[in-house]
């Protein structure tokens, strides 16, 4: 009898240790990452903040629309019509504008062909009248009247024409699941690169935090625009893991693309805080201890931080203005880099004069033969931000990442490989791993590179020997005695003319 | 109890067999009709070793429900002592092996065409409609330009796509399939195509769509942590629109930005 006893004690034991490790009944917050400049900054200006990216942003189970963005948050908008009720109403004629009609009727009408609000009802944010900025709750539809009634009475009706949004937000909760479902992983939930997944990977993911991205076709001090996003989303970008998701359906990407815009938002607006609240006014912990100890009074430091916590929602508003202009006018037709002429045709000729550029222009990063080993990859750079040139040789970009020229002869374009995309890599640079544009360049001379380097990968040894001779002859002419060294470098070799870039066929475009 | 028991191993024959005829009808089966001739064939040759197993099952479990009845009951007679039947061994050799020979040889015709690369339709041989280069975590395509034969090595003149395969409909098409970095899987469902994708090797798969229509595509090798969301579609499309497809990405693929300059400067 004892034995059993004992054999069923241990199978309880047994149970105890398996269900203990169950974390699925209680997930771990998902929580925005708080940058680490924010973190230096004194406590109270730090806790002023994350406060108002708290209030402006939300944190990922609860976000804020905060409605200054140009983000497509969603909703059903809509304005009031006139009305000819008066005294306290709660029913208002409405007309919905034509592309959230159907909207509102996929969302909110129910199987029987009446309207289902839900519980506690749906909505309504007044955008402009007599009640804008405020909320009530929709609770009914009458489709042939076509008014709404809402929970809330109101002395005044609004007046024609007054502007609403029922239930703000869907596009923007809806990109959050489906980020959460396909992105999160990789770029984090704050869209800071640094997922579970990125430590893994190389290149790291996108950190959007900054408000840059590489691919676009946007001149080279504008933003990107929403239709790049969507194109890097649906086609992925070969050479790296950045997978292509073709078969998402189009509302999904345009939801996906509005929460990166929105996480690329936020992320600048607390890192242009910083910048301010760091190099401008000095709060951070280590100078405001390098202060006390040089002796300025504890008081005075107390007054700039009060008056920099009471300037917060101010400074946050400013911002906000600025990042909503730029990102606006990346959508503009003057932001686009649309070429002045058409294509140049393909020719040998044409190609000769691109590489005559290419040898100009790009062999200090791209190499001699556009393998990506030019001699800037091995000298120590700059860091633009410190002054104080980088720990290694080589190339870094505005993320702090190690970075390498592409390798044109292996055909993999990461940014497309449309003859119009390589121009937009070339007109616009890609200020993120800063590579130069040549915005100021004859169009003709541009398309001439397109060519050259489209056709880099099915180079024949030695069929640019002549072109680069004519190249380095005409510079000794007009250069100096600095071209030579260059010359020297250059010249191929027997044993590099035999071994030019192969067109691998395990590589693919 | 062994009433219980009795009806247990009763019952539970039975119900398998009653799912398995009704599962069609219940759409528990396979994912659709299969949309392939060749697909046809392994359905059928499916659905023979099918019947021949069910036949076998119902046939083994009758004789064990049989024993397990008789052998229950409680009376005297003395249980008989068999020393062992040497006919009744090489009966129940001969006969499961004749079956599994018969299986054998007459699935042979269906693996050799599905498999052997001599065998494959010669129209799809000659003329590789893509190569499809698996990647963690996508399928990317590569078509030759209309007009001209896929080559192994890259050409200037190719064209690129995505997750998506166009293939012209009703005629058997060849593909060339890679993988870029692990082993992966190219596995069509609806048109019963399997094949894994090897690093190192470019294997020949061939299919026919009989229809016109969007097939799924998805890896059936698993290749990492994106492994499930690893889908593509094939599109078969009827010969005109094939060709007017392929015409479609070709412009699309030489865009230059400046034709259409005023409205977007994407497809």
């Amino acid at each position: 009898m004892s034995i059993r006893r004992k054999s069923n004690i241990l199978f309880v034991l047994a149970c105890g240790f398996l269900l203990a490790g169950c974390d699925a009944f209680s997930p771990p917050d998902a929580e925005f990452v708080v940058r680490e400049e924010t973190d230096q900054l004194t406590s109270d200006v730090s806790k002023a903040v994350e406060e108002e990216l708290e209030s402006s942003f939300g944190n990922p189970h609860q976000l804020v629309a905060w409605l200054k963005l140009p983000v497509d948050f969603g909703g059903v908008t809509g304005a009031t019509e006139e009305s000819t009720l008066e005294g306290p109403l709660n029913k208002f004629p409405v007309k919905f504008d034509p592309e959230a009609d159907d909207k509102f009727v996929a969302q909110f009408q129910a199987d029987d062909g009446g309207f289902n609000f839900g519980e506690s009802g749906a909505r309504l944010d007044w955008m402009t009248g007599e009640y804008a900025g405020k909320s009530m709750h929709v609770i009914g539809y009458d489709s042939e009247s076509q008014q709404l009634t809402t929970k809330e009475k109101v002395e005044v009706p609004p007046a024609a024409g007054d502007t609403f949004v029922l239930s703000a937000g869907e596009t923007l909760k809806s990109g959050r699941a489906l980020y959460m479902e396909h992105c999160l992983h990789c770029h984090g939930v704050s869209g800071d690169g640094n997922g579970p997944t990125a430590q893994y990977l190389n290149p790291r993911p996108r950190d959007y935090r900054l408000g840059q991205f590489k691919f676009k076709a946007t001149k080279p001090a504008e933003k990107v625009r929403q239709e790049d996003l969507g194109r890097v989303i649906k086609y992925g970008i070969p050479g790296t893991y950045m997978p292509s998701f073709l078969l998402l359906a189009d509302e999904d990407l345009h939801a996906i693309v509005e929460y990166v815009r929105w996480l690329s938002m936020r992320g600048e607006l607390e890192y242009r805080v910083d910048q301010e609240l760091v190099l401008a006014s000095g709060l951070t912990n280590e100078i405001i201890a390098e202060r006390k100890s040089d002796g300025d009074e504890d008081a005075e430091i107390q007054e700039e931080v009060d008056e920099a916590v009471a300037y917060m929602p101010t400074m946050f508003d400013e911002l906000g203005d600025q990042l909503a202009e730029s990102w606006l006018l990346a959508e503009e037709e003057e932001s686009l880099i649309v070429p002045a002429v058409a294509r140049v045709e393909d020719s040998f000729e044409s190609r000769a004069r691109g590489r005559k550029f290419f040898l100009e222009k790009c062999t200090n990063c791209h190499g001699h033969k556009g393998r990506g080993n030019g001699s800037m990859t091995e000298d120590f750079q700059k860091d633009e931000e410190t002054g104080e040139l980088y720990a290694e040789p080589g190339l870094f970009d505005i993320w702090g990442n190690s970075i390498k020229p592409r390798n044109l002869t292996k055909g993999l374009y990461r940014g497309g490989r449309r003859p119009v995309d390589l121009y937009h890599r070339l007109y616009g640079g890609i200020g993120p791993s800063k590579m130069p544009n040549f915005a100021t360049t004859d169009p003709k001379i541009l398309w001439d590179t397109v060519n050259y380097v489209l056709h880099i990968p099915f180079e024949k040894p030695g069929e640019y020997t002549e072109v680069d001779k004519e190249y380095f002859e005409s510079k000794k002419k007009s250069g100096g005695d600095e071209d030579k060294a260059a010359e020297q470098e250059a010249t191929p070799t027997e044993s590099e003319q035999t071994a030019t870039g192969s067109t691998e066929s395990s590589d693919q475009g | 109890m062994r009433w219980f028991w009795l009806t247990f191993f009763i019952v539970c024959p039975i119900a398998a067999v009653v799912f398995c005829v009704i599962a069609p009808g219940m759409d528990w089966w396979f994912p659709s009709e299969a949309g392939s001739p060749l697909g046809e064939r392994i359905d059928s040759l499916f659905n023979l070793i099918l019947y021949i197993v069910t036949g076998t099952f119902i046939g083994t479990q009758i004789a064990l429900v049989y024993v397990l009845w008789k052998s229950s009951k409680k009376d005297d007679e003395r249980a008989w002592f068999s020393h062992g039947s040497h006919n009744l061994e090489v009966i129940w050799t001969i006969v499961p092996a004749g079956i599994l020979l018969f299986i054998a040889l007459y699935q042979m015709d269906v693996w050799a065409e599905y498999r052997v690369v001599s065998k494959f339709p010669k129209e799809a041989r000659k003329a590789p409609v893509a190569e499809v280069m698996a990647r963690q975590f996508e399928w990317r395509i590569r078509y030759p330009e209309p007009g001209r034969i896929l080559q192994i090595q890259q050409q200037p003149t190719d064209l690129y796509a995505v997750n998506e395969l166009i293939v012209p409909a009703a005629k058997p098409v060849m593909i060339y399939l890679k993988t870029q970095d692990v082993q992966h899987s190219f596995f069509l469902p609806e048109l019963r195509v399997k094949q894994d994708a090897v690093p190192g090797q470019i294997i020949p798969v061939w299919f026919e769509a009989t229809e016109p229509g969007e097939y799924v595509l998805v890896c059936a090798e698993l290749c990492g942590w994106g492994h499930y969301k690893m889908g593509a579609r094939v599109v078969a499309l009827a010969e005109e629109q094939f060709e007017a497809a392929m015409e479609e990405l070709a412009e699309e693929q030489s865009d230059d930005g400046f034709a259409d300059a005023g409205d977007s400067d994407d497809e």
